[in-house]
């Protein structure tokens, strides 16, 4: 169902420089410390599980979203500015990036020509740079590593991912472009070359461990993948992927952290 | 949710066909001869397969255990015991397959198609692959890959790459296999 609402080019453009300038403030490896937090997987337009997830707010948790916020589904662009207001009215939404907060995706899955068709392409640009600066790793209490996709072959110290650029589009940085590519496998070992095209990967548990410990984590929280029961666990509770979009048909989970204590919510 | 009337698998009510063996949701039941059966491990950590579990013991040798009235079947010979190929889904398409286990008895199929058709013994919901697409084979107590001049190819992850088969080649526990383009399997046992 398309949502009809007014498009202001201009405000959302100041919107989105506004959101661009603060995310660039801070590192794109993003400390968060604090007791409750919610965590939305790939959105995709589906806004009305975004609305879900925002309810949160009230209740005193942080809302974060593990990326793809566009294409696939229709809203798009509704569901990202949605996401944007929230994110500059409370300060307690957090985006990462998505492997389509990305020029590589856009033209081909849908967001692109949901600006076309409201003749507001010449704003891509201004959006590109605006995904561009989103972090793409966020750490919870020191213990937690939210990313899109997973851990990066060439790169197992995240204290590294501060170093990554803020302006790459695509990306073509190798450990940026697998953070928000790569998919954890149970029954691989390391990596393996992904059916998701050059340069992505699978991991196995492996190099998951030898990750986490190197960097004192405990949980890994993604999105990335479609998963038709909303949230899955992978690598013995360890990796946690989260799904919350509509447009598989399945269902759509958002994930609560409260204490240390995790809780599945399943729409 | 409904269960396959051939397989036994769960199937979500969204799916007309079941998502591993590819019968009709509605479809009468059929006798359970296939021999092959998956497992769902997407919350559980991969076991190693256990072998001796699915091992039938052979009846005691009429000699130890001298009964006068020994019924006619324990003149038998013992059942040969049994193999199992066991595969590991990696990734397909269908989501709802990758994580799962597929075993095969091979003392029952020594030689298991692979392809998008529902006559194959395995049969893959995916567009990349032919329909059909690849043979398993054990023979010599050994197991064989041969590719049935398939579309879009069948290759095994060789020293970091995936390398197209040409023909046939053997196969062996850790292998990891690519069939098309978008399902990846790894034989486990």
């Amino acid at each position: 169902m398309d949502i009809q609402y007014l498009i202001i080019p201009e405000y959302i453009k100041d919107l989105v420089i506004s959101e661009r300038d603060s995310s660039l403030k801070n590192s794109p490896l993003l400390k968060l410390n604090g007791p409750k937090f919610a965590i939305l997987g790939d959105t995709h337009g589906a806004i009305h599980v975004s609305d879900e997830g925002f309810r949160y707010l009230n209740q005193g948790y942080t809302v974060i979203m593990l990326g793809d916020l566009v294409d696939r589904g229709p809203n798009s662009l509704m569901n990202l500015l949605y996401a944007l207001e929230m994110s500059f009215l409370t300060g307690k939404v957090i985006i990462i990036r998505g492997n389509h907060e990305s020029s590589l995706t856009n033209p081909f899955y849908g967001f692109l020509d949901e600006l076309k068709n409201n003749d507001i392409e010449w704003l891509y640009d201004f959006i590109l740079s605006y995904f561009a600066s989103l972090p793409p790793a966020i750490l919870l209490n020191g213990k937690i590593l939210c990313v899109h996709g997973g851990i990066p072959s060439s790169e197992d110290n995240i204290g590294n991912f501060e170093k990554l650029p803020r302006d790459d589009f695509e990306p073509s940085n190798k450990v940026l472009f697998e953070i928000l590519w790569n998919d954890p496998r149970e029954y691989i070992e390391g990596f393996l070359p992904s059916t998701r095209g050059d340069g992505a990967f699978f991991f196995g548990e492996d190099v998951f461990d030898k990750f986490m410990k190197s960097n004192h984590l405990d949980y890994i929280i993604r999105g990335h993948e479609v998963k038709m029961s909303g949230i899955a666990y992978n690598f013995h509770g360890r990796m946690i992927t989260v799904f919350s979009s509509e447009y598989h048909g399945g269902k759509k989970g958002i994930l609560l952290i409260e204490d240390g204590k995790f809780k599945n919510v399943i729409i | 949710m409904w269960k396959c009337s051939r397989c036994g698998t769960e199937n979500d009510d969204s799916y007309d066909y079941c998502i591993v063996c590819g019968v009709e949701k509605n479809a009468p039941p059929v006798a359970q001869s296939q021999g092959t059966q998956t497992q769902q491990s997407s919350s559980q950590p991969p076991e190693l397969p256990k072998q001796e579990a699915q091992v039938q013991q052979p009846p005691m040798p009429p000699e130890q255990t001298p009964q006068p009235q020994a019924q006619p079947q324990s003149q038998m010979p013992p059942p040969a015991p049994t193999k199992l190929l066991r595969m590991a889904v990696i990734q397909s398409p269908n989501s709802e397959l990758i994580g799962k286990t597929i075993d095969f008895d091979l003392t029952l199929f020594s030689i298991i198609s692979i392809g998008r058709n529902p006559e194959n013994l395995l049969q893959f919901p995916d567009q990349s692959i032919s329909r059909r697409h690849a043979l398993i084979e054990f023979k010599d107590d050994k197991l064989f890959i041969k590719d049935l001049q398939s579309t879009n190819g069948t290759f095994i992850f060789k020293n970091g790459y995936f390398e197209k088969l040409e023909t046939e080649a053997e196969i062996n526990p850790g292998d990891v296999i690519k069939f098309g383009e978008g399902t990846v399997v790894r034989i486990i046992g």
